[in-house]
């Protein structure tokens, strides 16, 4: 049951063939089971759960449709409020700290009839790891054990990899949507800077922070993010992508990535022409200013939300998220306003190529998923990625599957839009879906068929 | 910190100054990326991103 999309579950739940109860139950069941392996969750709501699975069945029953997720199991990362729930961020700090109110993405989602099964792991807030030294282990990696999640939205990415729910709601400051999606096989979405409201969302970066959907497959990330914006997103064509006209930063990647990262991006880019596009490489600007721009911008918003937390109770904090935090108290006012002047020019420059195409194909990780055992040092690590740029300058970036290496380990490219044109950037990603043959196969599937390998 | 390229020392200092300790065998770590920091902002600066 957990392998049916959203859309097959959503015309079994209209036929009277399935009932919400029933999948949720499933979900709820999987979980018990197998997230002990995981730690894909901070904590299961069961209870309400099966209560929102049985209204939407009584709702069903008496004619009354919310749309596509209503009924359908999810989970949100636990930096996101939840009403009488409390949003840990994975801090010993935040054990107790219950939310008074919904988060507006949260609140949608119940408007919309969405399920929700609980709360996921998350690095501790938002900000480094994964990290052993936490009230909550990491997430494990259902697609390849013994490598990292990335992160930091990754009990979201080991949620859906693992088959406990076909979607769910993340965030993305840098890439952490996008990162964990790439290492554990699935689809991330940062959407366009103010596209979905972050109201509600532990702060991390006022001015990178995105709320990222996260599913299974391109079209189920697509449907979410119609219920995240209302609607206000444009309904999803499938019409391919003949005579579209995307340009493939190849140079950011290549002589830098993983061999098999760059030969698996030059295969999806030969895929495109295949299907029609026309596949033209384009010179972005310099990556290492994004991502000098970007890191200066975070640790500055990041030290002046946790200042006084870390004043207060710094030695609570875990090693990673600590280190990593109060270095923000170097930068000066003058050093912010050079970031945030790059920060206007560095968009401008980018927007320029990215408005030539149709949709941009770039490398979102630079390497497959590392080994986990090289991140129990208590000093944060950063793992490469292409994914900073476009928290920068707002673009809607979609990180999908395109393959596996030679060691069976997931392999993510990413397509960037123009501003506010995530429709264009989800029709490219379902036809590259549909011509790499990328299909999520959970660890009990892959363990029947290649044992020894999970 | 208006210092482009502080020592150990002034960066020992500007963390008691907003009240933050961290242990001592942290200190080499994040003092290394609180310079790295500051010479992001130069390469911002002196690449004239504008």
């Amino acid at each position: 049951m957990h392998e049916l999309t959203v859309q097959d579950a959503g015309i079994r739940l209209r036929d009277g063939s399935l009932r919400a109860v029933d999948l949720t139950r499933h979900a709820l069941e999987r979980i018990a089971r197998l997230d002990g392996d995981y730690h894909a969750f901070i904590a299961v709501t069961a209870e309400h759960a099966l209560k929102a699975a049985l209204h939407a069945d009584k709702e069903f029953a008496s004619g009354i449709d919310r749309g596509p997720l209503h009924g359908i199991p999810y989970a949100v990362k636990d930096v996101i409020d939840v009403k009488g729930l409390p949003t840990t961020c994975a801090s010993r700090l935040l054990i107790d700290h219950v939310a008074t109110e919904d988060a507006i993405c949260v609140k949608r989602m119940r408007e919309a009839g969405a399920v929700l099964l609980g709360k996921l792991m998350t690095y501790e807030y938002a900000v480094a790891g994964p990290s052993f030294d936490l009230a909550f282990p990491p997430a494990i990696n259902p697609q390849a054990p013994g490598h990292i999640t990335g992160g930091s939205s990754s009990g979201c990415a080991s949620a859906i990899a693992a088959g406990f729910v076909r979607i769910a709601i993340g965030t993305d400051g840098g890439g952490s949507a996008r990162s964990p999606a790439s290492y554990c096989g699935i689809v991330g979405l940062k959407p366009s800077k103010g596209l979905v409201p972050t109201g509600g969302v532990a702060a991390l970066s006022l001015t990178l922070d995105h709320v990222g959907p996260m599913a299974a497959t391109v079209e189920e990330v697509a449907i979410c993010l119609d219920v995240l914006t209302q609607g206000t997103a444009k309904k999803f064509a499938l019409s391919g992508v003949d005579q579209l006209h995307i340009g493939y930063a190849r140079s950011w990647s290549a002589g830098k990535a993983d061999a098999s990262v760059q030969s698996a991006l030059d295969h999806a880019a030969q895929t495109l022409r295949s299907l029609g596009a026309r596949v033209e490489d384009v010179e972005l600007p310099e990556y290492e200013l994004f991502e000098a721009c970007g890191t200066v911008i975070i640790q500055a918003e990041a030290f002046a939300v946790h200042a006084d937390r870390l004043r207060s109770h710094g030695a609570q904090y875990g090693a990673k998220a600590l280190q990593n935090l109060v270095t923000g108290a170097v930068l000066s006012k003058s050093d912010i306003a050079v970031a945030m002047r790059a920060r206007d020019t560095l968009s401008v420059q980018l927007d320029q190529q990215i408005c030539n195409y149709d949709a941009v194909l770039v490398a979102n990780t630079l390497t497959p998923a590392l080994l986990l055992s090289e991140f129990r040092t208590p000093t944060p690590r950063w793992t490469e990625m292409r994914t900073f740029p476009f928290n920068i300058s707002g673009h809607p970036a979609l990180a999908l599957p395109m393959g596996r290496d030679e060691n069976n380990l997931p392999l993510g490219l990413q397509l960037v839009g123009k501003h506010l044109d995530e429709v264009t950037i989800i029709r490219v990603g379902m036809a590259l879906e549909k011509a790499l043959a990328v299909r999520l196969r959970f660890p009990d599937e892959i363990a029947a068929s290649s044992p020894g390998l999970v | 910190m208006t210092n482009e390229n502080p020592n150990d020392m002034e960066l020992a200092k500007l963390l008691r100054y907003n009240g933050i300790t961290i242990p001592a065998e942290m200190e080499k770590t994040v003092f290394s990326a609180m310079r790295n920091l500051k010479r992001l902002v130069r390469v911002l600066a002196e690449k004239e991103v504008r």
